[in-house]
């Protein structure tokens, strides 16, 4: 039983913290896209 | 054509007059033969012919490593990798002489790295001289194919000389496992086995073809 | 400069966020792929705990509804890298490119996690962690392979040049899938994996829930696809254009 939960958990575990590690860097880019079209129509 | 004989030429040339490449790969495969020796389980002598096979083409696929990462050093060095790509007529051509060269110098290698074995292990590879030759010139044609194709890569990373192996070791696993069967045959007196020889065939056609192929991406201007 | 940056000189600059066209698309696609996967896994989830339990393996055997589709997920990943590949030698575009990098990447983390359940399984069943098994032997030696082209891309740097070698490299990884196949078949035929699931060797009321697992990881598998396309995309963009602010300056 022990070793099924470790099975499930570890490839649960693994696909978000790659997913939620991609969305993180996506997001990172969003934002610094959004400052700069901010920042650029009034240069 | 031409170009892939004046290639060839080339790098024997140059191997003539430094001989470092070569000297470097025989002593590295022969301190493997000794440290080997240090490193089984017993010294008696039906244990060291049992696993004389692998133990030979283990220190051959380090020696081949070895001398491939230098294939390419003199051309990097010299920039001389996009005067290569500028040559006329294939870039094919230039990796068929690259092979050549590489084969000629890594077969020398073998023949003297197989009489250490023979003298240090009491390995009798006189009697079935042609079938060993035959096992190893296709296995080293294989290894020569996808090893320069990736030498011309792993030469223009970062650290090079420590990417190859790891490119080129999941590729030699089939060629490896071919070999060793053929050659722990043949050892053994039987008949060569000729699943092994058809197997080291197939790979040495289908690498041939991908790296003639794929080294038209590899060398750019 | 007088001109506001040159970002019109670049096609895709103009857009918000720097997106072509294909990658507005691509990002419509994906949410429509999160909401299937969010469902799909509810009722995986469910499927799962209600499977039944199997008469001779016992519980461990509902590691059945991860690991194969894991495989699967796996061996997806590393064909889509080889297609990608090939079809970016063949046309030069680079969101071929992106494609074979998403597949060898996230193939990679399906292969790693097939990789962690099947030991886990295998000593469950089999009673030992690891066995030389055709399958389990060419498996690995992929892992190596595809590591090594992830390895490749980061010790060669951005460019062109790095997606070709790549490309190459891909081209290699994927003759040697049957070249594996073939040296185990005649040197090595001895399997512990059963045979195919569409021989019928699926227990009764476990088929379902097997369909789930693959629906759920399938979908997984196409949302990080997409997802780590559209990061790759950003790199890019975000790469060019401080390329280009250093002309700036």
């Amino acid at each position: 039983m022990s070793y099924l939960i470790a099975a499930y958990a570890v490839t649960l575990g693994a696909l978000v913290l790659y997913g939620a590690a991609l969305m993180r860097e996506r997001g990172r880019y969003r934002a610094q896209r959004k400052s700069d079209s901010n920042r650029r129509p009034t240069n | 054509m031409n170009i892939a004989l004046a290639i060839l030429w080339k790098d024997l040339i140059t191997e003539w007059r430094a001989r470092d490449r070569v000297i470097a790969m025989l002593l590295f495969s022969l301190l493997t033969a000794v440290i080997f020796y240090f490193a089984l389980p017993d010294q008696r002598p039906e244990t060291l012919r049992a696993l004389t096979p692998g133990l030979l083409w283990t220190a051959y696929l380090f020696a081949a490593i070895l001398g491939l990462n230098r294939s390419f050093a003199l051309e990097l060095e010299n920039e001389a990798l996009s005067g290569l790509a500028l040559a006329p007529g294939g870039r094919g051509w230039i990796f068929l002489g690259k092979m050549a060269a590489n084969f000629i110098l890594l077969s020398l290698v073998q023949v003297l790295t197989a009489l250490a074995f023979a003298i240090f292990y009491g390995i009798d590879f006189g009697s079935s001289i042609g079938e060993l030759s035959l096992t190893i010139g296709l296995a080293t044609l294989g290894i020569c194919s996808v090893g320069t194709l990736l030498a011309a890569m792993a030469v223009r990373t970062r650290l090079r000389e420590v990417l190859l192996p790891i490119l080129l070791l999941p590729a030699l696993v089939p060629i490896l496992a071919g070999a060793v069967r053929a050659t722990l045959s043949v050892m053994a007196g039987e008949e060569l086995p000729f699943s092994a020889i058809q197997l080291l065939i197939v790979i040495d056609g289908i690498y041939l073809v991908v790296s003639f192929l794929g080294f038209d991406y590899i060398l750019d201007e | 400069m007088t001109q506001n940056t040159n970002s019109s000189s670049h096609p895709t600059a103009s857009l918000h966020e720097g997106l072509s066209p294909l990658e507005e698309r691509v990002g419509r696609w994906r949410v429509f792929v999160g909401v299937g996967l969010a469902l799909v896994t509810i009722v995986y989830a469910w499927a799962v705990v209600q499977a039944p339990v199997d008469s001779s393996q016992g519980i461990i055997q509902k590691i059945l509804y991860v690991h194969p589709p894991l495989a699967y997920g796996a061996y997806l990943g590393f064909v889509i890298t080889a297609i990608g590949g090939f079809l970016y030698l063949w046309r030069g575009r680079e969101d071929f490119d992106r494609l074979a990098v998403s597949g060898a990447e996230v193939g990679v983390l399906f292969c790693t996690l097939m990789l962690i359940t099947g030991p886990i399984w295998a000593r469950g069943t089999w009673g030992r962690w690891w066995s030389w098994d055709p399958r389990l032997t060419v498996t690995l030696l992929l892992w190596f392979v595809y590591l090594a082209y992830l390895l490749l891309r980061s010790f060669a740097g951005p460019g062109p040049r790095t997606a070709r070698f790549a490309a190459v490299y891909s081209m290699v990884g994927l003759v040697l899938i049957p070249l594996n196949y073939y040296v185990i078949e005649i040197f090595d035929n001895r399997s512990m994996h059963p045979d195919n699931l569409e021989k019928g060797s699926l227990g009764d009321g476990m088929g379902w829930p097997f369909l789930m697992g693959n629906l759920a990881l399938g979908f997984a598998f196409v949302y990080l696809l997409l997802l780590r396309w559209d990061v790759e995309a950003r790199r890019l963009f975000e790469r060019r254009r401080e390329a280009e602010q250093d002309v700036d300056q």
